[in-house]
């Protein structure tokens, strides 16, 4: 068991701190930017998070809890180091997400709300990414893998399984 | 300014720009509602209190907690859209409620309930498994949270933010799944906690001190007053009916005093009432206690405390040595007569009639309960619930808080043939307190609970706490409320008052007063304090000293 | 060749660099606005016919007029890009493609009602978006087109980005003050309204990103030019994002008025693989569904797709195909708003539970006879009932399934399977 130590923001993550602050009349108003910031620190928020942000606005703790445990992207537990997003929305179900689904269990053993043994992968149904157009579509970390195919899914994982992170294509013009 | 609205086809008058809730029920609507609260604002929330307005595109649906009263308002609240609407509502709150009402405190007092039976009456129609969140949890020490039963309205968050300052519960996540709760770890610590079991209109939030004890509908409740602080917040006293015990006390609602909530400490100090009872009245003869009749304590008291020498140079007057200040009587011992500052008007002014009955009498009302906390809500630091009481009769003020035992206010030490007879001292007898009665031969004791001083008195005779007797109380502002009997008198105890009016009469050999009442008009007539207000009848949120009745 | 207002930069590389932009005529409308009193600026806007293009289709002009012309409190801009709405990627394009143009709309409707500190409200999923806007802002600063004295004039304006993080809910106007001042995002009773108390209490216009992106056309061409397009009440361009079962989804402009179906086909290609249409959601899957032959007699404006019992919505329009289950898309969507339910009202939360548990056991073939009606029972429980819109957003489209195609919702539970499982043209991924 590791040994926790005491959260706080560093050199770089401070000094953005700051500059949020700077942007809002309240501080209240900057608790969303902060908790992006610690999240990006730590990975995912813990409750010393919770309380050294609200610490750090004059929030009370369990605001702050209320908040994280609200917005969908805060991950209060631990995620894998490629946290899958796929939609399961109703333009991505119509182009065949669901089949995506399915081969991911089946193939690869990534189970929605499950991390993998091998802390690589962790798997979330999301709501509409708001890229219907290139239906079916997974974000990847912070990246949209989109206009997926089996075959398509298959590169993107064994490309994450070695390191590899994936990219972003270009948007589309009509 | 005054308007006139149509409600139900009715003409009612409203001041404008008021809630329309707060009109309605004023008015005698039943509106339902969950979310709101007068104490609290509206939230909007619940969705339960919404009427239709008419306009010209229609009716429309309006909560009716967050609309302002305009002239010419036109509002209908029995239309079976109205009651659709309530039904729908009530049947969404069941869906995921659990099936709890068995073994739930609020069973009988529940909003959920009550707006059931007068507002669906349907079966339900819910077959799924009910959505699962955590029950019977342990947040603080007063409060346990079943977060399956909450309702999510709100109030215990936004009473504990807003009016108690410290914001302690939350409700957290989305959707179906949100849930009430504190910080994890972390506890509702909050010196006014309890209001949120009031404010909760379910048995989500119960209180760990009444919860498993009583079902609510075994309780008669006793409109009071809280004599824990000179504050003197008006309360509720629930006596189990079953068992003739007190259970648990509540806020009632006073715009003068305390507006809706009480203090924790308050409310949780009445364990007291039922505890270490002064039952019987007992004489000393030789270090023996005897029990005996009212009649005979009441007569050796007199003696004691000299009735056999009502007039000067009677040959029974006994050997005495000086008298303290203001006394003649020739041979007379010194009385000392102290009233506990936990007395009521009616006690004080008897002891003060008792002095003027017996030469050679001092009489000093003591506080001797120790301060307390103090802050910028309710709590005073002041323990005893009268003071202001005992200032408007002129009885001089005496502090027992020093770890001293003489009594500062004396001008010298007790004499040794001293009688001393003590009204009211049912708690808060420190060490101090202790050492100076033991430098009295002489005890006479009216007190409603055991302690230090009934072991050491000659004549013990039952007192009652404020849970049982009829009295008046003027808090520190000057506001004076009746205290009224919870508890049904098993004993033959007689109210102190009446008592000490006995030893009144047992020396002036006057008659005693028959009736609180007259006693009550007496006080009024000659303490020009009180002049202007009709002491019996204070109404149930009592008047203010120098306005007129509230 | 469909007239390009918002779009007329997409397919130039570049655009949303400052110095491409301004290359290809942007900021022009800043010279002319500088020129115009603020309350012209409402007029022209009024006048142009624009309406809110997020979803409520609320005329841009009449919501600026609402605010009051007090000075005693600061007044805020909050952009809304939360752009939530399944079926919609539109507002997605703009950010990335043309930021400069939002920016420029921005500082229109700022100078017009009396704004100095705007927030660009952009969910939180939008990385390579924040990151395009941050940039075009951070240019137009360096250029002096935001901050102090912009433009050289006297007025100061500062545009911040403020990132969601994950909450349909923040798209509704008074969810999104909620979250931007560091709550959840849960709406509040309406009135008051933002414009009277709304971010940190202060006058406040929500504007989605689409509507903010028409102004420099309306003030460098004239309310007239606008009002010139579409239909009586619904003047002007729209993006339509368009998916699902089509040969060729995306972001197409097109002009109010034209044939809904017939603009679809023309501009995608129509359904996929031949198959034959069988429904479209016209605006987003909070609009009530349409049947292939209402789709097909329909135009797009807000007043005829209002007569037909739907919304134009954000926009968004979705096409199902024969092989595509009605049941299995109520499901998918109930599912949805159970999950984006702030949670506040009973009608919402426990009522988009309630319809997802209906809706799964409806496609898994456990479905009772009964089943419908109460569907249609508590859909109108749910509508008209709440804080906002998001309960009516589910109830509406739900109850427009069942109703429409009852047929396939009663084959579901008289055959106790869904008879579009497994999909008859195999997998369909790819």
């Amino acid at each position: 068991m590791e040994q926790q130590r005491s959260f706080a923001f560093d050199e770089n993550n401070e000094r953005l701190f700051q500059d949020t602050l700077k942007r809002y009349p309240t501080k209240m108003a900057a608790l969303l930017p902060t908790l992006w910031l610690a999240m990006g620190q730590n990975g995912h928020l813990t409750n010393e998070i919770l309380e050294y942000v609200a610490g750090r606005l004059a929030l009370s703790p369990v605001h702050v809890y209320a908040v994280a445990e609200f917005y969908t992207m805060f991950h209060t537990e631990p995620v894998g180091r490629y946290h899958l997003q796929l939609c399961r929305n109703l333009s991505c179900t119509l182009c065949g997400s669901e089949d995506l689904l399915a081969h991911l269990a089946s193939h690869h053993r990534v189970f929605p709300g499950e991390i993998t043994r091998d802390g690589v992968f962790s798997l979330e149904l999301v709501e509409c990414l708001g890229s219907c157009g290139t239906a079916p579509v997974m974000r990847v970390n912070d990246v949209y893998c989109e206009s997926l195919t089996i075959e398509k899914l298959d590169r993107i994982i064994e490309g994450c399984r070695a390191g590899v992170d994936p990219e972003e294509e270009p948007m589309e013009i009509h | 300014m005054s308007v006139n609205i149509k409600v139900d086809g009715k003409i009612i008058e409203a001041e404008a720009g008021r809630q329309l809730i707060d009109v309605l029920i004023e008015n005698g609507w039943d509106i339902p509602h969950f979310c709101y609260h007068p104490g609290l604002g509206p939230d909007g929330n619940c969705r339960m209190c919404q009427v239709e307005i008419v306009t010209p595109r229609g009716p429309l649906l309006a909560i009716s907690c967050n609309t302002k009263v305009t002239d010419g308002m036109e509002v209908v609240t029995n239309s079976d859209k109205v009651k659709r609407v309530r039904a729908a509502v009530e049947e969404f709150l069941l869906l995921n409620h659990p099936l709890d009402c068995p073994i739930c405190d609020k069973a009988g007092e529940c909003t959920l309930q009550n707006y059931y039976m007068g507002h669906d009456q349907k079966d339900g129609r819910q077959e799924f498994t009910r959505f699962k969140k955590q029950k019977a949890q342990d947040i603080g020490p007063t409060l346990i949270l079943d977060q399956e039963r909450c309702v999510l309205c709100d109030r215990c968050v936004r009473f504990l933010r807003n009016w108690a300052g410290e914001e302690q519960l939350y409700i957290a996540g989305r959707g179906h799944r949100a849930f009430l709760t504190t910080f994890p770890g972390k506890e509702v610590t909050s010196p006014y906690s309890l209001n949120t079991v009031d404010l909760c209109p379910v048995g989500a939030l119960t209180s760990k001190d009444f919860r498993f004890s009583t079902p609510t509908w075994f309780l008669r409740r006793t409109p009071s007053v809280c004599t824990t602080c000179s504050r003197g917040c008006s309360i509720e006293i629930d006596v189990d009916s079953r068992d003739n015990k007190v259970k648990r006390l509540r806020p009632r609602h006073n715009p003068h005093v305390n507006g809706y909530w009480i203090c924790d400490e308050g409310r949780l100090n009445y364990k007291f009432v039922n505890t270490d009872r002064v039952e019987k009245c007992f004489v000393d003869r030789n270090g023996e206690k005897y029990e005996t009749s009212l009649e005979n304590a009441a007569r050796e008291a007199g003696t004691l405390l000299g009735a056999g020498a009502k007039t000067p140079g009677s040959p029974s007057t006994p050997k005495g040595a000086g008298s303290s200040a203001g006394g003649k009587a020739a041979g007379q011992p010194p009385l000392l007569v102290l009233v506990s500052a936990t007395s009521t008007l009616e006690e004080m002014f008897a002891c003060k009639l008792l002095g003027r009955a017996r030469p050679g009498t001092t009489l000093f009302c003591v506080r001797h309960v120790p301060d307390g906390v103090e802050d910028r809500l309710l709590r005073k630091s002041d323990r005893h619930p009268n003071v202001k009481g005992a200032e408007l009769l002129g009885l001089r003020l005496a502090d027992f808080a020093a770890e001293s035992d003489a009594l500062p206010a004396l001008a010298a030490p007790p004499a040794k043939d001293a009688v001393l007879l003590a009204v009211g001292f049912d708690y808060g007898i420190g060490k101090s307190l202790e050492k100076f009665f033991e430098k009295f031969s002489k005890i006479v004791v009216i007190s409603a609970r055991e302690s230090a001083l009934t072991k050491k008195a000659h004549v013990l005779i039952p007192g009652l706490t404020f849970a049982e007797k009829e009295g008046l109380v003027v808090n520190f502002e000057g506001h004076i409320q009746m205290l009224s009997p919870a508890l049904d008198r098993l004993w033959d105890r007689v109210p102190p008052w009446q008592v000490v009016a006995r030893l009144v009469a047992e020396l002036t050999g006057e008659g005693g007063f028959d009736t609180v009442a007259n006693l009550r008009k007496r006080l009024g007539a000659e303490e020009t304090a009180f002049s202007g207000i009709d002491l019996n009848s204070v109404g149930s949120t009592g008047v203010r000293v120098g306005k007129s009745p509230v | 060749m469909s007239k390009k207002i918002i779009s007329v930069n997409f397919d130039k590389p570049s655009a949303n660099k400052l110095s491409v932009y301004e290359e290809l005529g942007g900021y022009r409308s800043i010279g002319k606005l500088f020129r115009m009193n603020p309350s012209e600026v409402i007029e022209e806007v009024k006048k142009s016919g624009l309406r809110g293009r997020g979803g409520a289709g609320f005329s841009a002009g009449m919501k600026w007029s609402f605010v009051p012309k007090e000075m005693n409190r600061p007044k805020y801009l909050c952009v809304n890009a939360d752009e939530g709405e399944p079926g919609t990627f539109k507002d997605r394009k703009i950010l990335v493609l043309d930021p400069h143009r939002l920016i420029e709309g921005i500082i229109i409707c700022c100078w017009a009602v009396g704004i100095h500190a705007a927030y660009v409200y952009v969910r939180g999923e939008y990385d390579t978006p924040i990151r395009k806007l941050q940039e075009a802002i951070d240019e137009a600063y360096a250029k002096g087109y935001l901050g102090k004295h912009i433009f050289g004039s006297g007025f100061d304006l500062n545009v911040y980005v403020h990132r969601g993080a994950g909450a349909y809910i923040c798209g509704e106007e008074t969810g999104l003050i909620e979250s931007l001042e560091g709550k959840k995002g849960q709406p509040r009773p309406k009135p008051p309204y933002p414009a009277v108390i709304g971010l940190f209490g202060c006058p406040t216009v929500v504007n989605n990103v689409e509507t903010l992106s028409a102004l420099p056309f309306i003030i460098n061409e004239g309310w007239e030019a606008y009002a010139a397009l579409g239909t009586e009440k619904s003047k002007g361009t729209m993006l339509f994002s368009v998916s699902g079962m089509v040969e060729r989804p995306g972001v197409y402009e097109e002009v109010f008025g034209v044939n809904l179906w017939e603009f679809i086909e023309r501009v995608t290609g129509g359904v996929k693989g031949g198959r034959r249409l069988k429904a479209v959601i016209p605006g987003g899957s909070s609009s009530p569904i349409l049947t292939a032959d209402e789709a097909r007699a329909v135009s797009i404006d807000y007043e005829s797709i209002a007569a037909a019992g739907s919304m134009v919505g954000s926009g968004a329009i979705i096409v199902l195909s024969e092989d595509d289950c009605i049941v299995k898309a109520l499901r998918v969507i109930s599912r949805f708003y159970a999950h984006e339910s702030c949670g506040q009202c009973p009608p919402c939360r426990e009522g988009t539970f309630w319809l997802v548990r209906l809706a799964e056991r409806l496609e898994n073939g456990e479905g009772r006879p009964g089943d419908l009606d109460l569907i249609l029972d508590l859909c109108s429980n749910m509508m008209g009932t709440t804080v906002c819109v998001l309960s009516d957003a589910m109830a509406l489209p739900a109850r427009s399934y069942v109703q429409k195609f009852r047929e396939e919702f009663e084959r579901h539970i008289v055959d106790k399977r869904c008879p579009f499982s497994p999909a008859p043209n195999g997998v369909r991924a790819g």
